[in-house]
């Protein structure tokens, strides 16, 4: 019985979530909210135990299977939940695995703003990633960032699903 | 009253004109004048008439060519007014007057007749030497004087842009204000998927012709702008996957890296006197403007702060430089001192104020504004008043301005849809906001500048 | 005194007018006024600075220190003015260039003064209404002649408000005028006023978003026949200013041709020694 209202409290808590999330994004500037992770390309993390082997040892495809690669934002923010965290501690976990191995972290942008400030904000972006990862103790000199602003989004797409999976960091092994 | 000045026969005459004038001027106790005040005008273009430019040539065998040119003429000036909104070139088809040409009198009454306002009326030749003369009048067909009247010597290749002097000629005659035909626009032409873009940099005329590309598409091409002499243009390139600012010299075709720092550069932009060159540097994450001094190469550093300042532009004067920073939360513009000090916000407004761009004629600053998920072009003056907006869709960025600081073109893009990726394209407005109207070019295309004139 | 002095000034422009006429190329003295085409003219000037560098398309490859062709000599696309008959025409010169602070006089062939109806006036529903219903006014002359200047006074300041400040105050009416009450005078002022003004409107393209096109208002005084054809060229007030100033000048002009593409206009015949002679004022300031 008490399961059950934890249950109900839970799912009414989600929806209200959901709801207050969906809000802000019609709001036109949901600076602080939560970005809706993309399940897309964190897909390959539950198989990655099973076909770890599978993959070339500190290959692209072992970080994006072992850690992930990618990291997303909120609109025209750029710092780190705690999704976009736990990624990039495994990151930094097979860095220290890897300790001859360097990354590039690229910072994207949606479609909704100027170029200009765009490449500014993938700087940013880039720069979160980077700094959390030197402060798990990986040396800086492994970690080059650039920024793509919106010039090279994920997905084509005009919508809300589209510029929340746009918003994003990628760790490219070097 | 007696003059003396009665040496020449015309002089005389003159003088009978004036005293006769004189002599009526007593006997004239003006009676209660009747003072009308006129203050609506009508928003309608100049109706103009643009005949085929009459063909001779000194060399018989080039005369179909010349006849043929005198035709392509006619149609570029008449394009060019078109375009600007302002004059509404009336068709061929309805001329009365056939055979003009520039040695005679119009007949007046046929050109008032079809409700022409000016009248062009040019000619073409081909001459021994190898080169043409263009020349032209316009006359005023209420008025029945020529108000501007020009001849040209060029080599026939150069009868395009021949052309558009004769267009600014006019433009300039009929509205005050310099034209801007003899101009040209670099830009980033685009093609391939929308998740790997090819980005090229790309030039043509003002009206869409003489198009060619600049750069191979190798490396991603953003945010070309020209120098003041239209010579160079200083651009980002991705050059080898480093982000940072490139000049291209037109004239040679060669570029060079400005300045090798650590983090990006980007968002140039030359100073009015073509000696310095104002962008964006990153450094750590963090973007501040920074200016360089082509001569010395020395770089000083503007603003500093935890912000995003980027999208620095000029005063045409240089004293001052306009850019837009997030210090207050969004985005807004601020103008400082051209040595950084003085940093004042101007932009107040609801949404946020971007990509500031100051006009040639320094009265207002143009800017992307964003508000509600549309994109505006807006302008207000430099001290923050007077803001207008002049355009509005979904996607319209990057102002740049017609050397007579009357005309502003950006891009506009839509919206993707079902995986195909929208369009980009270039559009221009009259500062009036009207006369909206699309810039042919022969697949997408962005971040347009516009050259200042090219004589 | 003082006309002997204008005129010889005048007198003097003109000579030096003329000599510039006799030099100038391309007949017309108006092309001397236009300082582009001065510039244009002296090809010294131009040679350097045309196209030259224009010819030289630029090469892709960042590599190749020159375009594939030397810059050919030439391109510079000179430019001069150049000769065209000058003839006929000193008749609109002469019309153009009146004494700049004193109107001339139109040569009224037509006796302005007992108005009579015209042809072109009958259909002017607009204006005839407005001054129609006032047949009680005409009988008493003594009491309004002892109004007269109370009356004056009520009827400037209407006026006024719809005009800019620039516009002068009216004279009072010389004795020449038919007997008309002064309200009815008023009256048939104001709808002949805004007849004009909307006869006017419809033929006037202002120079929109000239720079500081809040400055640009054109006085123009224009002489009226009878029929409502002009009697002569408009006369532009600030002659000064229309040879001084560009901006001023296409402004000018294009309310020049307002009233040219306008006219004739269509007025009561009857009230035409209030429209004889007008004065208007082109106000594009509002025009953004």
């Amino acid at each position: 019985m008490s399961s059950h209202a934890l249950r109900m409290k839970f799912i009414v808590l989600a929806a209200a979530t959901l709801a207050i999330a969906a809000c802000e994004k019609k709001s036109e500037q949901p600076i602080s909210s939560a970005p809706p992770p993309p399940q897309q390309s964190s897909n390959a993390a539950p198989q990655a135990n099973v076909n770890e082997q599978m993959y070339a040892p500190g290959s692209q495809e072992e970080l994006e299977a072992t850690a992930g690669s990618r990291i997303y934002f909120a609109y025209d923010d750029y710092s780190l939940d705690a999704r976009a965290q736990a990624t990039l501690q495994k990151q930094a976990e097979w860095m220290r695995k890897y300790p001859n191995k360097s990354v590039v972290i690229e910072g994207h942008c949606d479609e909704r703003g100027t170029r200009e400030y765009n490449l500014a904000l993938g700087a940013r972006r880039a720069e979160s990633a980077k700094r959390y990862l030197v402060s798990l103790g990986i040396d800086e000199g492994r970690i080059n960032t650039i920024s793509y602003g919106k010039e090279r989004p994920e997905v084509v797409g005009s919508n809300e699903a589209a510029w929340a999976q746009n918003r994003r960091d990628v760790t490219v092994v070097q | 009253m007696a003059h003396p000045h009665t040496s020449s026969r015309l002089a005389g005459l003159l003088c009978l004109v004036i005293l006769a004038v004189a002599w009526l001027v007593p006997a004239h106790p003006a009676r209660a004048n009747l003072v009308v005040d006129i203050n609506n005008p009508t928003f309608e273009p100049i109706p103009v008439a643009v005949p085929s430019f009459s063909a001779q040539s000194q060399v018989p065998s080039r005369l179909a060519e010349m006849t043929q040119m005198g035709d392509d003429i006619a149609g570029v000036v008449a394009a060019d007014l078109e375009r600007s909104g302002l004059f509404r070139p009336l068709p061929q088809k309805s001329f009365v007057e056939q055979g003009l040409v520039p040695e005679r009198r119009p007949r007046f009454p046929d050109w008032k007749a079809i409700g022409a306002q000016g009248l062009v009326v040019g000619s073409v030749n081909f001459l021994a030497d190898g080169r043409i003369e263009v020349l032209f009048r316009l006359w005023d067909v209420y008025g029945q004087q020529q108000m501007t009247g020009v001849k040209y010597e060029t080599t026939p290749d150069n009868w395009r842009q021949i052309a558009h002097r004769v267009a600014d000629a006019i433009y300039q005659r009929l509205t005050g204000e310099e034209g801007y035909f003899d101009t040209r626009v670099v830009f980033v032409a685009e093609s391939g998927p929308g998740t790997n873009r090819v980005k090229r940099l790309a030039i043509m005329d003002q009206d869409g012709a003489n198009l060619k590309y600049l750069t191979k598409g190798d490396f991603l091409a953003l945010t070309p702008r020209f120098s003041p002499n239209s010579q160079e243009i200083t651009y980002l390139s991705y050059f080898n996957n480093k982000p940072r600012v490139y000049i291209y010299d037109l004239e040679t075709g060669r570029q060079e890296l400005l300045g090798d720092f650590q983090g990006m550069t980007f968002a140039p932009r030359f100073s009015p006197d073509g000696n310095q060159v104002v962008m964006s540097m990153e450094k750590n994450g963090n973007s501040d403007i920074y200016i360089m001094d082509l001569r010395t190469r020395k770089i000083r550093q503007l603003t500093d702060g935890p912000d995003i300042d980027t999208a620095p532009s000029f005063s045409p004067d240089g004293q001052f430089i306009a850019f837009e920073s997030d210090r207050g939360g969004g985005q807004q513009i601020y103008v400082m001192r051209a040595d950084g000090s003085n940093v004042k916000r101007i932009s107040f407004g609801k949404g946020r104020y971007k990509t500031p761009v100051w006009s040639p004629r320094g009265d207002l600053i143009a800017f992307t504004y964003t508000s509600g998920g549309v994109f505006k072009i807006g302008v207000m003056r430099p001290d923050g008043t007077g803001e207008r907006m002049l355009t509005e869709s979904f996607l319209d960025e990057g102002p740049t301005w017609a050397p007579n600081g009357r005309v502003i073109m950006f891009f506009r893009g839509y919206p993707s849809r079902g995986g195909h990726v929208g369009k980009d394209e270039l559009w221009s407005v009259d500062l009036t906001g009207r006369n909206l109207r699309r810039v042919p070019t022969p697949g997408d295309a962005s971040d347009p500048a516009w050259s200042p004139l090219l004589r | 005194m003082r006309k002997p002095l204008i005129f010889s000034a005048v007198f003097h422009a003109v000579i030096i007018a003329l000599m510039f006429i006799s030099f100038d190329l391309f007949g017309k003295p108006e092309i001397l006024d236009d300082a582009t085409v001065v510039e244009l003219v002296s090809p010294d000037q131009i040679a350097p600075e045309a196209a030259p560098k224009q010819e030289q398309k630029p090469e892709e490859k960042p590599p190749e220190p020159k375009p594939e062709e030397p810059k050919p000599a030439e391109k510079a696309p000179e430019v001069k003015t150049e000769t065209a008959q000058s003839e006929p025409q000193r008749v609109d010169e002469a019309a153009e260039e009146p004494p700049p602070e004193v109107a001339p006089e139109p040569k009224p062939e037509e006796k302005p003064e007992p108005p009579k109806p015209n042809p072109v006036t009958k259909d002017l529903p607009n204006v005839r209404p407005h001054d129609k219903p006032k047949p009680p006014k005409k009988f008493d002359m003594a009491a309004i002649e002892k109004m007269l200047l109370d009356k004056r006074d009520n009827t400037r300041p209407q006026e006024k408000d719809k005009k800019t400040a620039t516009s002068p105050t009216p004279k009072p009416a010389p004795p020449d005028t038919p007997a008309r009450s002064p309200m009815d005078d008023a009256k048939a002022r104001a709808s002949i006023a805004s007849a004009i003004a909307s006869q006017i409107h419809q033929c006037w393209i202002a120079p929109v978003g000239a720079t500081g096109a809040e400055t640009l208002v054109v006085k123009l005084r224009i002489y009226l026949r009878t029929d409502g054809s002009l009697a002569q060229e408009p006369v532009i007030v600030d002659r000064a200013r229309m040879l001084s100033d560009n901006y001023y000048r296409v402004a000018a002009e294009a309310a020049r041709r307002a009233v040219q593409r306008c006219a004739p206009f269509k007025l009561p015949g009857e009230y035409y020694d209030i429209w004889r002679d007008v004065t208007l004022n082109f106000d594009p300031s509002k025009a953004l």
